[in-house]
């Protein structure tokens, strides 16, 4: 974990690509009921029904974490 | 939100969101991709607040939820320290309701993945060949492209309005959101001088946005 300079109040965590996927699959898992690879081959081929809703919303933004 | 490198512009921008999300809680914790880090210019790269979760405001039933997507661009022609910036490629915001199905109240989206965004009463191009659904499917599409907005929650819900209609909006800043939930909704601030704290920081962002807002378009 890195610090933010000079700030009382917030820290940063970098994630690998690992542990990308463990928080993406985590998400997949916990919101849309699949894993986090299923939801990336179906985000993928456009076959995420709604991708504009909540749940898919707060799995599609962790995308950059594992590509 | 500039620097002479990737990584210094990257903790330039943390430092100002820090200073924003500051305002809502005596913690702030941002988990950002291993990649930025290691400056990979060519990548979309995501920040999220809280490994994205939603984070409940101090004596408050309304929640936060912040994700950004960003790249980092190099302009040859700028000063050597601010050669490149972090540039928001996609935004979500959320504010919610604490509780276990962590029910959204209202969000704020941008996220047009690089394709024009499709302008009301014009034709979608090359869509004439498609059958009805598909077209309806690219419709949905462009319409996830442009800024906007989704009302929702149970209590909201009725007859004309739903969670399933885009709310054209400006983008917006996510000291915009922030205010909105003190201000409206009652949240509780973590410091006193939020005020001052939001407008430095919403000022900084203003200064390096590329995109100007309806009635203060810069040249």
């Amino acid at each position: 974990m890195v610090t933010v300079a000079d700030r009382e109040s917030a820290s940063v965590e970098y994630l690998t690509e690992e542990q990308g996927w463990e928080l993406l699959d985590q998400r997949a898992q916990r919101y849309l009921h699949m894993s986090g690879r299923e939801f990336v081959e179906r985000w993928d081929r456009g076959a995420i029904e709604d991708p504009d809703r909540p749940e898919v919303n707060r799995v599609s933004m962790l995308l950059p974490f594992v590509r | 939100l500039f620097g002479r490198t990737p990584r210094v512009a990257l903790d330039a921008y943390l430092e100002v969101l820090g200073d924003a999300l500051g305002c809502c809680w005596a913690h702030v914790r941002l988990t950002v991709d291993r990649k930025a880090a290691d400056e990979d210019p060519a990548k979309l790269h995501a920040l999220v607040l809280a490994g994205h979760e939603q984070v409940p405001f101090a004596n408050s039933e309304f929640a936060l939820r912040v994700g950004q997507m960003f790249t980092f661009d190099n302009d040859p022609s700028a000063r050597s320290d601010e050669r490149w910036r972090v540039t928001i490629r996609q935004y979500s915001y959320a504010v919610e309701l604490v509780s276990s199905n962590e029910e959204e109240v209202i969000s704020w989206h941008w996220k047009p993945e690089g394709d024009e965004p499709w302008q009301e009463g014009n034709d979608i191009p090359g869509t004439e060949s498609l059958s009805e659904l598909d077209r309806e499917k690219v419709r949905k599409s462009a319409l996830t492209r442009r800024a906007h907005a989704h009302i929702a929650t149970g209590q909201l819900v009725g007859y004309h309005l739903s969670r399933k209609h885009h709310i054209p909006t400006e983008r917006i800043a996510l000291e915009d959101v922030i205010r909105f939930a003190f201000e409206e909704l009652g949240a509780t601030p973590a410091r006193s001088d939020w005020r001052v704290r939001l407008t430095n920081t919403r000022e900084k962002f203003v200064a390096a946005r590329t995109w100007p807002e309806s009635g203060n378009s810069r040249s």
